[in-house]
This record gives structure tokens, sequence and C-alpha cells, in this order.
């Protein structure tokens, strides 16, 4: 938990601040419209009206109906909770597996750190996109096919990093203070070395979440990802492109602006975690 | 009156309120002595050396003067071309370490003062040869990473007098050296000093070193000068109880019989 | 009665990657310690000392030659915790980075209990508590400092706090690699007064590595002096800095400011030991 602490005490102060404030407040929202979205929606997301097909911004719908009448703001309230659990399920995977590999690397060296280095650079080789297909290629699309291929390709990029920090880490002497008082390869590790790496690496995945979300969108929105009738936010611009084309911007625009502002604030607010970390080293 | 200082004070900002770093720092170097500035960390004594090039961090508040070869220090462009040079305690992070030695060290004489290439090289190759360094043509093509420590100094001294200041500043010049390697940069610094008659200010924490190496020694304490003292009286009881708690607390090796200076 | 450390022909040697000139760090080194005696390991950079050091506690393994402590050869080779809490209470070290060398997220509290906890596992409690003062009072820190972390304590006091924690080991043999070098002159030589003291109360043997023959003299009772990895004078304190037989020895002597310093006279010095190093004729 002092991980975590040392981290919320690198959150800026000043006034000047703004920036920083606001997008921490996008950010919040964000979380609790996917957490209280059953209660918080407006209209039912899923309900048609082909009465109310295309409809402009109005008081009754705030961001105004799709094509098939469903209320915009809704939509966007209910796929928040699909967009964000799925893009934290995917840093999640990517981060346990990415740390485990890059800490074992770093811990290890010799030929299990070479190994582990070449098959990550097998991974990078491949864009991640594509790499993502060719499992749902193989697994079928599907929410879940699109968080766990993202995650995997997400792993090797978090794996250089943490190898990175964690050579870093373990070559400071306090290291090699626990190995004199007796303390096991393992437990140095896992007790340790990765709490004092959490404050570095937590700034660094904030921002990666960004990414991931990003990513995750772009699968939904090429159809490898979520199904309709799924509100999730890149699927919804996929959904909205039909419009755009007859003029009506709505549909495509809110989703996306959605995912931009969000993508927007999660990078500022990792950057400046990271900066505020990185000085107190 | 080579180096003149003031009535120094330098005024940090800092979040938690303005830190004064210097406080009424006045000491004068002339041409011709070798002038020792000790103090602990955090005493003020690099922040002194600094201000002398206006080498002062941007927010930073100053007051009171300081004059070097007669030019204000204001004019800083004058001085640290034509009068001052400094040399800092790690010569790894002087030099750039993806460039040729070579081109590093004539920098300063090509680009500023305006000399040829050629011109510049014989120069730094007289020099490098002053300072010891064997063979300086084909050291001048090396990377920093591939000569050690003190070679590494011997060059960084060589480009200092290569626009032939009147004043050396040498901030912990040799503390990051072996202790013979210091022994003998520091003999090279006092006979060029002596053929230049160049002023030197040297700043250290050892306050031993200073008492050996200089002729006058300034003490810091917390951004103020606490004492001034003729070098040798550091080894004998000095008045001033800081210096003294200073000597008291530097080891020194027991005294012992001269050695007949025969080699063995 | 045996002595408490005894080294004998410990030699090390590392091989560059690409097959540069191997480098012995250390060649043949064997000395001894009694309980409660002291040993000054002193060279200048390249010398190897700091590679013996790590020799005797174990954090490097040598080619040739052991390290007995307290009449028992070192073991290496076995795992396994008891093996390796065994050793940790024969040899405990000091670093030279006090901050580097302590874990930034402990306080002072924390890290003494850490150790306390591993290594004496029969305290209860109340006991821990009680030991943690006693080794705080022992080392001169405030007891209001253990709620402290690294950050917040000056040089000095990290060093007491690496201490601390070496001494709650209850180790034999205590190695202390540049321990003093990264401090302030008036706080080093409290350090070294705290040496001597506990030296003389614990009878825990020091081997104290520095390049500072001034420093060495105040707590040793025999110094060693290394140069490239050899040994080159190896004798009481006393003998080596005021009867010293060895060119380098000399050169070293002649380097320390004194009243009739005369640096010149140390290149003079280094052609006479280069030319002892000649193979002779």
């Amino acid at each position: 938990m002092t991980a975590v602490a040392t981290v919320l005490t690198a959150v800026p102060r000043r006034r000047r601040e703004w920036v920083f404030y606001s997008c921490l407040g996008i950010l919040a929202v964000a979380v609790v419209a996917a957490v209280l979205s059953p209660w918080i929606t407006p209209y039912d997301p899923t309900a048609t009206s082909f009465d109310s097909i295309y409809l402009n911004p109005s008081p009754a719908h705030w961001f105004g109906t799709d094509q098939l009448g469903r209320d915009l703001l809704s939509r966007v309230i209910d796929g928040a909770r699909s967009t964000l659990l799925g893009s934290i399920a995917l840093l999640a995977l990517a981060t346990a597996l990415g740390v485990l590999i890059g800490l074992t690397a770093a811990w290890l060296r010799g030929w299990v750190d070479t190994l582990l280095a070449r098959i990550t650079d097998v991974m990078f080789a491949f864009p991640g996109l594509l790499f993502v297909i060719m499992i749902i290629a193989v697994f079928d699309s599907g929410t879940v096919t699109a968080v766990v291929g993202m995650g995997l390709a997400y792993a090797p990029v978090i794996a250089k990093f943490t190898r990175a920090i964690a050579l870093e880490e373990l070559a400071r002497p306090y290291v090699d203070s626990y190995r004199l008082q007796g303390v096991g390869g393992l437990a140095l590790c896992a007790r340790y070395v990765l709490p004092n790496m959490v404050p570095t690496l937590l700034g660094y995945l904030v921002v990666l979440f960004g990414d991931g979300l990003m990513s995750l969108a772009t699968l939904n929105f090429l159809g490898f990802g979520s199904q309709p009738p799924s509100s999730d936010w890149g699927l919804m611009v996929e959904e909205g492109r039909a419009g755009v084309i007859q003029g009506i911007l709505g549909p495509a625009l809110v989703p996306g602006l959605t995912i931009a502002i969000v993508v927007v604030a999660t990078n500022v607010v990792g950057v400046r975690l990271s900066d505020s970390l990185a000085v107190r080293r | 009156m080579l180096l003149t200082i003031r009535d120094l004070n330098l005024t940090v900002p800092m979040p938690a309120g303005p830190r004064q770093i210097l406080r009424d720092v006045s000491l004068s170097v002339d041409t011709g002595e070798t002038v020792g500035l000790v103090g602990e960390s955090g005493s003020g004594k690099s922040t002194t050396a600094r201000a002398v090039l206006r080498l002062v961090p941007d927010r930073a508040r100053t007051s009171g003067s300081v004059t070097v070869c007669g030019v204000e220090a204001g004019d800083v462009q004058e001085i640290r071309t034509h009068h001052a040079a400094m040399i800092f305690q790690d010569p790894r992070s002087s030099l750039n370490p993806v460039r040729r030695i070579g081109d590093s060290a004539t920098e300063r004489l090509v680009h500023v003062h305006g000399v040829s290439r050629a011109e510049a090289v014989r120069r730094l190759v007289d020099l490098m040869a002053e300072v010891g360094l064997r063979d300086p043509e084909r050291l001048l093509r090396k990377y920093p990473h591939q000569l050690s420590g003190g070679m590494l100094q011997r060059v960084v001294v060589a480009a200092a007098l290569s626009t032939n200041p009147e004043l050396l500043l040498a901030d912990e010049a040799t503390s990051a050296l072996d202790v013979t390697t210091q022994a003998e940069v520091l003999a090279l610094l006092r006979r060029l000093r002596r053929e230049r008659e160049m002023g030197v200010l040297f700043i250290t924490h050892d306050l031993l070193l200073a008492g050996a190496f200089c002729d006058r020694v300034y003490v810091m304490k917390d951004g103020s000068i606490v004492d001034e003292q003729p070098g040798g009286t550091v080894f004998v009881n000095p008045a001033n109880p800081y210096t003294k708690a200073l000597a008291d607390a530097t080891p020194r090796l027991p005294e012992r019989a001269k050695p007949t200076g025969a080699a063995r | 009665m045996t002595d408490a450390l005894v080294v004998s022909g410990l030699t090390k040697t590392y091989f560059g990657t690409r097959g540069g000139t191997p480098v012995t760090a250390a060649k043949d080194i064997s000395f001894a310690v009694p309980k409660g005696g002291s040993l000054g390991l002193v060279g200048e950079s390249g010398s190897g000392k700091t590679t013996v050091s790590r020799m005797i506690v174990g954090l490097s393994r040598p080619d040739t030659g052991t390290v007995t402590i307290d009449g028992r050869d070192r073991q290496w080779r076995s795992r396994g915790r008891k093996a390796r809490l065994a050793r940790a209470r024969e040899a405990q070290m000091v670093f030279q980075d006090p901050y580097g060398s302590l874990d930034r997220r402990l306080t002072v509290e924390d890290a003494l209990r850490d150790v306390l906890r591993r290594h004496q596992r029969g305290l209860t409690a109340p006991g821990v508590t009680a030991r943690i003062t006693t080794l705080l009072d022992r080392v001169g820190l405030a007891g209001t400092l253990s709620a402290s972390r690294p950050h917040q304590l000056s040089g000095g006091q990290r060093q007491r706090v690496a201490i601390a924690k070496a001494l709650a080991v209850d180790p034999t043999v205590l190695v202390l690699d540049e321990a003093v070098s990264a401090l302030d002159v008036s706080v080093q030589a409290q350090i070294l007064a705290l040496l001597n003291e506990i030296r003389h109360d614990s009878g825990v043997s020091l081997v104290f590595v520095s390049h500072d023959l001034a420093v060495v003299a105040e707590v040793t009772d025999q110094i060693l002096v290394m140069y490239e990895g050899e040994a080159v004078e190896h004798r009481g304190t006393d003998d080596v800095l005021c009867r010293p037989e060895h060119p380098y020895t000399e050169m070293l002597l002649s380097s320390a400011p004194g009243p009739d310093w005369r640096p010149e006279r140390v290149a003079e010095l280094r052609a006479v030991f280069a030319a002892s190093r000649q193979p002779s004729s």
C-alpha cells in the first residue's frame, strides 16, 4: 500500500495544474458512468424507436439519437462499462505477463534473459493489431477474444519496459543488502524489489491504458471484437459510419470524441504522474 | 587583483519559500596566488565559484559584486572567454561522450576565439604534452570512455589552459581521482600556475588538502565565509572553532621520520 | 584460538566480452583477522579491494581460494533457506552509497523489524521492539527517527541505519566497503568512532575497505595494500604507515596531504614503482 501512497503523493497540488485536474475529473466521470451505468442512463440503451432516428441533440436527447433511434447519451454511458472494463482487463493481463517476464529476465540474466528477449523480439516483429487479428481468425470474434488477444500483444511492450527498470533497480546496493541477509531470489523480487518498481510502472501503465483503449476500440470498430448490440464505443463509431455519408455526424462523432477525450485524459494524467515520480528517484 | 568578490548574496526561490544560499561572501584572489575555498556539503563553495562565471540557477537573485581582472561579472562572455576558465569534478561529465576528445577540447578555441582548427590542435597538443600526456596526437582521436579518469582530467586541464586564462577555477577538480593521481595532477597545476602566473581558486571539501596546496584558505559554512587563514595554519592549531573542528575531524596519517628521498 | 576470519588464496579473474584480455581482479589474496580485530584493505581504483570484500561476504564467488569464518568454510554450494541464513550470520556488509543501500519504502523501524523477524525468530513482538530500541541506541540514532524513511535522513544517519541492520544479524565479520567515503568529514569521524566502539563491545571483526590510508589508520590494526589485484604489503597498521616497505605504499603515503606535502614526489615514486615491477633481469 505504501507504493500506492507514494503514487498519490506525486499528485500535484498547485492550483495552476488545472489541466491535470480536469483530466483527472474526466476520468473520474468515465469511471462513475461505467460503475453506475444501469442506474443513470436516461433511456434504455437498447431501446430502438423508429420514430426517433437520427435526431439532433435536444433537451430530450442531449447527444441526439442513432440510426435505430437509441439515445446516444445512454449508449455512451452504457458503453463506458464494456469499453473501460475491456481495457482494464487487457491491461491486467498484459501487465501480469509482462512484469513476470521482464522481472524474471532481469533477475536471472544469462540464457533465460536472452531467450525471453528473443521471444519478445519476435512478438514485436508483428504489428500488434495484426497479431490479434490472427488470433481472432483462429478463435472467432468476440469481446473476450479481442481482450485476451490484445493483452497478449501488449505483454512484450510491458516486459521490455519492466526489464529495463528492473535492471536499474537490481543494481542498487539495497538488493545486495537483502541478498546478504539471506533473502532468496523469489522473495527478493516479489516482496522487496517489485514494490519499489511500482511507482515507475504505474505512471507508464496509465498511459498504456489509454493506448490499449484505443487499440481495443479499433478492433471493435473493425468488427473483430464486441458484436452488436453492445454499446462499446468503438463499435458505436462503426455503426455511425452510415450516417456520416448522409451528413449526420452525431452517431459517429459522439463515441469518437468520447474515445479521444478519455485517451487524451489518461495520457495527461499518466505522463504527469510519471514526471512527478521520476523526479523523486 | 585577479578576482574580487564583495558581499555576494544569492537567494533561490523554492516551493517552501526563498532559500539563501550565499550570505555576504567576500574573497579575493591575486595573480600568482592559489586560494582555497573549503567547506562541507551545502556550504556554498561550489555556488560561489560558479557565480564568478555566472553559472547560477535561472531564478536565483544575486546582489553584491564580482569582478574578474577588472571586468564586472555582468559581462559574462568577456570573462568566460578571455579571463577565466573552470574545471569540474568529473571529467566524464565535462566531455561529450559521443565526440572525440580532440573535437571537444578544441571547441572553445575554434568557435569562440576564432582560431583555425589546425592552430587549435597544435596548441592543444603542446599543452597536452605539458600536462604529461604521452602521444597527444593519438589521444585526440580517442573517445572519453577509452581514457582513465586521471588522463581525462589532464585533457580537461589542457583544454582549460588553451584559452590562456588568468584565473583558473577548480571545483573539486581532483576529488574523483585516485589519491596518487590527485597528487600528480595537483603537482602539475602548481607548476603551471607558476609558469603562467595564473591565479587559482581551488574548491574542495578536504581542509588538509587545501592547507597543503593553497597559499591562503577561506572556510565556508552554511553560505558564509567563517574563516580566512594562510594555508599552513590548518595543520597547526587553527584559532577559529569551526576550522579547528574540521581539522580535528579530518583523519591524519601519523607523523613519521622523513623518507631519505633516495630511491630504493 | 581460531581467527574469526581466514581468507586463503582468493583469486578471481574477469573475462571481458568478445574475447578482450582477461582481468585478474584478485590474485592469491590471503589474510586472517582475529576476533575483535580489524583489517584495512587499501587500494586505488582497480586494485581489487572491492572484489575481495564481495567474495568475503558471498556476493561474488572466487575462482579459487577459501573463506573460513569461525573455523567453518563458507560453503557456497549449499542452498536452501537455512544455509542462507547461516551464511548471513557469518558476514554482513555496509556499502558505500548510504541512500542506495536502504530500501526506500521502509522506515527505519520497518527495516530493522524485517531483519529481526528473519534472524531472531525466538523474539516476541515486544522483544523485537525492545531490540530495535537497543540497536538504534547502539548506533547513536534518536528514537524519534524510527518512523523516518531514507529520504528524510542525512548521509550519516543512513549509514547508522545500515550499521544497525548489519548488527541486528549479529555477524561474526562486518565488512565496510568505502562506508564513510561519501560522508562529510565531521560525520565520518563520528562513524569511525562508532565502529571502534562496536568492535570493542561486541567483538565483531572488521574488514575496512578504503582508498584513504588516513581513514584506515583510525580503525584498523593491520593493513593490506593492494595494487592491480595483488597484495603488495601486509603488516600491522603502525608498521605500514610509519615504516612502509613497498614503493607503492610510499606513493600512497606521499599523496596524502600534510604539512610537508610534496606531490611532485609521487611522480618520482611512481617511476621507482614501475621500475620495481619490471621482471628482474
